[in-house]
C-alpha cells in the first residue's frame, strides 16, 4: 500500500532539493535528508526499505518535474507517466509556494536543524553536571580528557581576562579528529548512546585507551561560564560546525521542567581546509581564576598522564593566561617531578608468567622478590622518596611549591591518572588522603614517610583490574574486596621503605659511635704509654726520656686530633639536631600576644557596644522585641567572656620568664602528671607518643593552658563512657611544624558543631575546668603564632581528634 | 527604596544576625546589605558586579586569608570609585600601618567599638559622596547608555573610546579617565555660568 505521506515527501524532495537535499532540512547528503522522515514515517520498514522507497518516489517526480536529473522514464524516453495517487497529490501541492509547502511537511520531519534539543531530560543534565563535576579543575580535567579521547597531539587552554566577568573568556582547543555535525547532534548532545563505551581504544597509530568514559566531558561546560561556542571540523567534510550554548536561558526554563525543550544554535558553514580539531570557547567565566587556580590546574593536568608511560604519538597540553606574567604565554604541563629524589624503588608484573615483583626490606637493603599475581590485578608501583634537601633541591629545580608537588601516591589506570584526580582544597592538610597513607601517623610512629614525602605511581589497567572501580562523584574509589587489597598491598610496600630509611639513619649514628670509640682506646693507650715512660723515669734506667717524650708528643698529637675530630664530629650531629631545633624556634613576643588579646576585647567591646545601643534605642519598638531580649543575654554572657579572658591574661603575664625554650615533652609529661589524680579517680588510661628531642622557643604557660583545654574537654567527654577511657597525645615534626595530635575515645563531637566548637559564645557546661576560656582561647593563641588547631576524623572508633600545628619561624628576620 | 545601593560588610566575626545589620536592613534605605565572612569571597562579588553601586565596609584582620590591606590594593587596580570604609579593631595604638589604606583611597576608618550610629552616618555620607563624585556620575551615565560600543570619545592622537572603553578609564582613573573628567567639568562650569548670563538678562 503506498503511503501518501511518503509521496509528498518525495515531492518537496525532488521540487526543493536538486543535488543537494532541500536546505531547510540542513543536510549534506540524501542519506541525511531521509534520516529526517524515517523516525516518525518507518511504519516497521527498515531504514533501508524505507530510503529506498522515499528514492523511488522522488525518482518519479524528477523525471516528471525536469530534465536535469534523470528519473523513471518510458521507452520512448519520454518521463514516465505519473502513477494516479501521484498525479492527485501533484494536484495541491504544486499551489503551495516553497515556504507553504515546507510548513506543510515540517510536522513530518525530526530536523537536525537550526535548533537542536538535549537527548535527554533535565533531570539527567543536573546530575550528571552539577553533582558529578564537583569543581571548575575537575571541569577543565574533564574537558582536556575528551581532547585525549579525541586524539589530539596538542591541548591548548588559554584563559584572558579572568579578572573581570565582561571580557572573561576561556578557550581549550585541541587538534583531534573533531566532531561532525551529526556527532554533535547524536553523541555530543546525547547521553547513554556514547560511542566510547563500545570502542574502548581510539583509533590507530594513537590506540589510546578511552578515558572519559561517562561522557560528561561536555557538561564540565556549564560549571565554567555562562555563555559557550563550541567550533568544530573533521578532516573528511568542507565545513565547520558552530554550536552555541547559552546555559542561562536553561536556568529560566527550569520550572517548566522542560529542559530539553530549549533551543542550541548550531550553525555549519564551508570551510575548506584538511584540519581537523574543536574549539570550546567559553565566556563571562562563573569566577575568577587566580594565580593559585591556575597553578592548581597546572598541577592537576600535569598528573593526567604519567610520566613513566611516554606516549607515542605523544599528547601535550598547554596552558596560559595573560592575567598573569608567569603564564603571559603558552607554557607545556610537564610531570618532571621524579628526578629530585633522593630514594626510589620499581616494582613491574609479567602478566604471561603471572609474575608480580614486591619489594622487601632484607637487613641492610631493599630487595625485589617474585609472588604470584594478586587478586586486584597486574600493578607497576614506582616510589619516590624525597628528604629535606631533596625538597629544596626539588624547590629550586621546579620553582614549584613544594607541597602541592610532592602529594603522596596516585593510581594510574592505562597510562592515564585516575580518582581523585583534581582535588579542589588548596589545603594540603585537608586533601583526601585516599590510601590513608596520613592516617597512619596519627598512631604515633615518627619513622612513617607522610604522603608530603613521596610520589608514588601505581599504574593498574582496566582489563586487569576490573574490580577497581571509580566512585560516581569520583573523589574515591568503591571499598571493594579488590581495592582494600591493593591499599593494604600498596601501604605495606611504603612500609618497607620505611624499614629501609629507619636501618640508614641508623647506620650513620653507629658510624659515629665508632669514631668515639677509636678516640677512646687512643686515649687509653696513650695513658698506658705515660704510665711505662712514668715508670722508666722512676728506676732512672738508662734510655733516652727525651727520645720517648718526643715519640710520646707525636702520639699525643694523633691522639689529640682523633679525640678533635671525634668530639668535632660529635659535636656537628648534635649541632644539626639543635640547630635545628633552633630553627624551629618561635617566639612569639608578649607584646604581640597582648596586641592579640587588644584585638579581641576591642571587638568584643564593639559586640556589647552595638547590642547595648541598639537596645537603648529600639527598647519601646515593636519590631525588636524578640531581639533585645537575646542582646541581653549575649551582652551579659560577652562581659563574663571579656573578665575571664583578662584574668586568663594577667595569669601568665606576671612573669617574663616563662618565655624561654622548654623540652615539649617533659612539658606534655608535666601537665599529664598533674592531672594523675584525676586519671585516677575516673580510671582514664593514657598514652603519650612524644619525639624526645624537640625544643620550642615560646611561653611554656601557654603551651600548656592548650594542652590542659584539651585536657579538660576530654575529661568531659570520657565521663559517660563505660569501657577503657583513653587519652591520647602524641608529637612529632613534620617539614617546618611540630604536629600534636590529641585524642580521646569519648563521646565525640557532632559534625555539625565542628566549627562551632571555637566560638567564644559557646559553651557546653558552664563549671569547665582549666581557664573557662576553653577552645575559643587555644585558637586564638595558636593563630597569634600562625598556627592551627583542627578536628580529625579520629583515630579511635569513637571520641575526637585534634590536631595542632605549631609552624616553626623559618627566617629569623621575620617578625 | 531610597537608592540603588548595597552595603557590602567584609568581616570575619560579624553575624548576620548583629544589631548593625538589623538596624542597617530595617531603619535604612540601601537596596541590600551583604555579609562577607571570607575577604576573598567579598572581593570576587564586587569585581563581579562592577555595575552595580557599592559602599564597602571592610574589616582589616583576617587570620590565614587576605587582609583588608590586600583587598582594598586589589580592589584598587580595578576601581578607584568605590567608597571604602575601614571598620577594624586596629589603630594606632597597636602599632598598626595604615598608610597604604590612605594610599588605596580608603574614605573613612572607623573602630571596631564605634556605635551604630556613627557607622551609618559614616555610610550615609559615603552614600552622599557617591553621588557628588564627578567620576561616579560619569560613571553612571556612562552604564545608562544602551549601546556601549558606539564611539563617544576621540582623543587627540586620534584614539577612539567607546561608553564601554571610557567606563574602565574612569574606573581605574587612568590618565584619559581624569582628562575626561577634568574635560566635563570644565565644560559644565563654563555652561553653567553662561546660563546664568542668559537668565540675569
Amino acid at each position: 500500500m503506498l503511503d501518501i505521506k511518503l509521496v509528498e515527501i518525495g515531492y518537496f524532495l525532488s521540487r526543493c532539493g536538486i543535488e543537494q537535499p532541500p536546505k531547510k532540512l540542513n543536510c549534506s547528503n540524501w542519506k541525511d535528508a531521509y534520516k529526517c522522515f524515517y523516525k516518525k514515517l518507518h511504519n516497521g520498514k527498515t531504514e533501508k526499505e524505507f530510503n529506498n522507497s522515499l528514492k523511488n518516489i522522488r525518482d518519479h517526480f524528477d523525471s516528471y518535474l525536469r530534465n536535469s536529473r534523470r528519473g523513471w522514464h518510458d521507452n520512448n524516453g519520454n518521463p514516465d507517466k505519473l502513477p494516479e495517487q501521484y498525479l492527485f497529490i501533484l494536484n495541491y501541492l504544486e499551489k503551495l509556494d516553497d515556504d507553504s509547502l515546507w510548513e506543510y511537511i515540517k510536522p513530518y520531519a525530526i530536523l537536525s536543524t537550526n535548533d537542536l534539543y538535549w537527548k535527554f531530560d533535565l533531570s539527567t543534565f543536573r546530575l550528571l553536571g552539577r553533582e558529578l563535576i564537583t569543581d571548575r579543575i575537575t571541569a577543565l580535567v574533564e574537558l582536556v580528557k575528551n581532547s585525549y579521547d579525541a586524539n589530539a597531539k596538542n591541548v591548548y587552554l588559554e584563559f584572558s581576562n579572568t579578572l573581570s566577568n565582561k571580557e572573561s573568556k576561556l578557550i581549550i582547543r585541541d587538534d583531534g579528529f573533531g566532531m561532525s555535525f551529526n556527532d554533535i547532534r547524536d553523541k555530543w548532545m546525547t547521553i547513554g548512546t556514547d560511542s566510547k563505551r563500545i570502542n574502548k581504544f581510539t583509533p590507530k597509530p594513537f590506540s589510546r585507551r578511552v578515558v572519559g568514559e561517562k561522557g560528561i566531558g561536555r557538561f564540565a561546560i556549564d560549571k565554567l561560564g555562562l555563555n559557550c561556542k563550541i567550533y568544530s571540523k573533521i578532516k573528511s567534510e568542507k565545513r565547520l560546525n558552530l554550536l552555541s550554548i547559552n546555559w542561562q536561558e536553561y536556568e529560566t526554563n527550569v520550572t517548566t521542567n522542560e529542559f530539553n525543550q530549549v533551543k542550541n544554535k548550531l550553525k555549519s558553514k564551508f570551510f575548506d581546509k584538511r584540519c581537523s580539531g574543536v574549539k570550546i570557547e567559553i565566556r563571562h567565566l562563573h569566577s575568577i581564576w587566580t594565580k593559585e587556580d591556575i597553578d592548581r590546574a597546572y598541577k592537576e593536568l600535569s598528573k593526567l598522564v604519567s610520566p613513566f608511560n611516554q606516549l607515542y604519538p605523544p599528547f601535550n597540553i598547554f596552558i596560559s593566561s595573560s592575567d598573569y606574567e608567569n603564564y603571559k604565554y603558552l607554557t607545556l604541563v610537564k610531570n618532571d617531578s621524579i628526578k629530585y629524589s633522593t630514594e626510589s624503588f620499581e616494582i613491574k608484573s609479567d602478566i604471561e608468567k603471572n609474575i608480580q615483583e614486591i619489594v622487601v626490606f632484607d637487613k641492610d637493603k631493599l630487595v625485589k622478590r617474585n609472588k604470584e599475581i594478586f587478586n586486584f590485578g597486574p600493578i607497576k608501583f614506582n616510589l619516590y622518596y624525597f628528604n629535606q634537601s631533596a625538597k629544596s633541591q626539588f624547590t629550586k629545580g621546579t620553582k614549584l611549591n613544594i607541597e602541592q608537588q610532592i602529594d603522596g601516591i596516585k593510581i594510574y589506570r592505562d597510562g592515564v591518572l585516575t580518582t581523585p584526580f583534581a582535588e579542589n582544597e588548596s589545603h594540603q592538610d585537608k586533601k583526601r588522603d585516599v590510601l590513608g597513607i596520613d592516617k597512619r601517623r596519627y598512631s604515633g610512629f615518627f619513622d612513617r614517610l607522610s604522603s608530603r614525602d613521596i610520589i608514588g605511581i601505581v599504574e593498574i589497567t582496566k582489563d586487569f583490574s576490573p574490580n577497581i572501580i571509580d566512585s560516581t562523584n569520583r573523589q574515591n574509589f568503591l571499598e571493594t574486596a579488590d581495592y582494600n587489597e591493593l591499599k593494604d598491598f600498596i601501604i605495606s610496600q611504603v612500609h618497607e621503605l620505611e624499614k629501609y630509611l629507619k636501618y640508614k639513619k641508623k647506620i650513620s649514628t653507629d658510624i659515629l659511635d665508632d669514631d668515639l670509640q677509636e678516640a677512646k682506646n687512643n686515649l687509653e693507650n696513650f695513658t698506658g704509654e705515660i704510665q711505662g715512660l712514668k715508670k722508666d723515669i722512676e728506676s732512672k734506667s738508662n734510655i733516652n726520656v727525651e727520645q720517648k717524650l718526643k715519640e710520646l708528643e707525636k702520639k699525643a698529637i694523633d691522639a689529640s686530633i682523633a679525640i678533635k675530630k671525634g668530639i668535632k664530629q660529635h659535636q656537628q650531629e648534635r649541632d644539626e639536631s639543635e640547630q635545628k631545633e633552633k630553627m624551629f624556634m618561635s617566639l612569639m613576643s608578649l607584646q604581640t600576644y597582648a596586641l592579640e588579646i587588644t584585638h579581641i576585647i576591642k571587638t568584643s567591646l564593639g559586640h556589647i557596644k552595638r547590642r547595648a545601643e541598639f537596645n537603648h534605642d529600639y527598647y519601646d519598638d515593636s519590631d525588636f522585641k524578640e531581639d533585645i531580649k537575646v542582646y541581653n543575654e549575649e551582652i551579659i554572657y560577652e562581659i563574663d567572656k571579656l573578665s575571664k579572658a583578662i584574668e586568663f591574661m594577667s595569669t601568665y603575664t606576671r612573669s617574663e620568664k616563662n618565655w624561654q625554650p622548654f623540652n615539649i615533652q617533659d612539658a606534655i609529661h608535666g601537665v599529664f602528671r598533674s592531672y594523675q589524680p584525676i586519671f585516677a579517680k575516673n580510671i582514664i588510661r593514657t598514652e603519650i607518643d612524644i619525639q624526645n628531642n624537640i625544643i620550642i622557643d615560646y611561653n611554656i604557660y601557654l603551651f600548656e593552658d592548650i594542652i590542659k583545654n584539651l585536657m579538660n574537654n576530654s575529661i568531659k567527654a570520657l565521663e559517660k563512657i563505660k569501657n577503657d577511657k583513653l587519652i591520647k597525645i602524641t608529637g612529632y615534626i613534620e617539614e617546618d611544624a611540630l604536629i600534636l595530635t590529641f585524642s580521646d575515645n569519648g563521646i565525640g563531637i557532632p559534625k555539625k558543631l565542628k566549627e562551632k566548637i571555637y566560638d567564644i559564645y559557646y559553651t557546653t557546661t558552664s563549671e569547665d575546668g582549666g581557664n573557662g576560656m576553653g577552645l575559643y582561647m587555644v585558637k586564638t593563641n595558636l593563630e597569634a603564632i600562625k598556627g592551627s588547631i583542627e578536628l580529625i576524623s579520629s583515630e579511635l572508633d569513637m571520641g575526637a581528634t585534634f590536631k595542632i600545628i605549631f609552624p616553626f619561624k623559618k627566617d629569623k628576620n621575620e617578625e | 527604596m531610597k537608592n540603588n545601593t548595597e552595603i557590602i560588610i567584609i568581616d570575619d566575626v560579624l553575624k548576620e544576625d548583629d544589631p548593625l545589620i538589623k538596624v542597617l536592613r530595617k531603619k535604612s534605605e540601601y537596596k541590600e546589605i551583604k555579609l562577607f565572612s571570607h575577604s576573598q569571597d567579598g572581593l570576587n562579588y564586587i569585581l563581579m558586579n562592577l555595575e552595580k553601586d557599592f559602599i564597602v565596609l571592610l574589616d582589616i584582620d583576617f587570620p590565614g586569608e587576605k587582609n583588608g590591606n590586600q583587598i582594598l590594593y586589589e580592589l584598587r587596580k580595578e576601581n578607584k570609585l568605590i567608597p571604602v570604609i575601614i571598620w577594624s579593631a586596629m589603630d594606632g595604638s597597636t602599632g598598626y600601618d595604615f598608610t597604604s589604606f590612605i594610599n588605596n583611597h580608603a574614605l573613612y576608618y572607623v573602630k571596631k567599638d564605634t556605635s551604630i550610629k556613627e557607622i551609618i552616618f559614616r555610610i550615609d555620607a559615603a552614600y552622599h559622596y557617591l553621588q557628588l563624585d564627578v567620576a561616579s556620575a560619569i560613571n553612571r551615565w556612562l552604564l545608562l547608555q544602551e549601546d556601549k560600543k558606539q564611539i563617544l570619545s576621540v582623543d587627540s592622537a586620534g584614539t577612539k573610546y567607546s561608553a564601554e572603553d571610557l567606563i574602565t578609564e574612569i574606573r581605574k582613573q587612568t590618565s584619559e579617565g581624569r582628562k575626561i573628567e577634568k574635560e566635563i567639568i570644565e565644560l559644565t562650569i563654563d555652561l553653567l555660568f553662561r546660563e546664568k548670563v542668559v537668565m540675569n538678562d
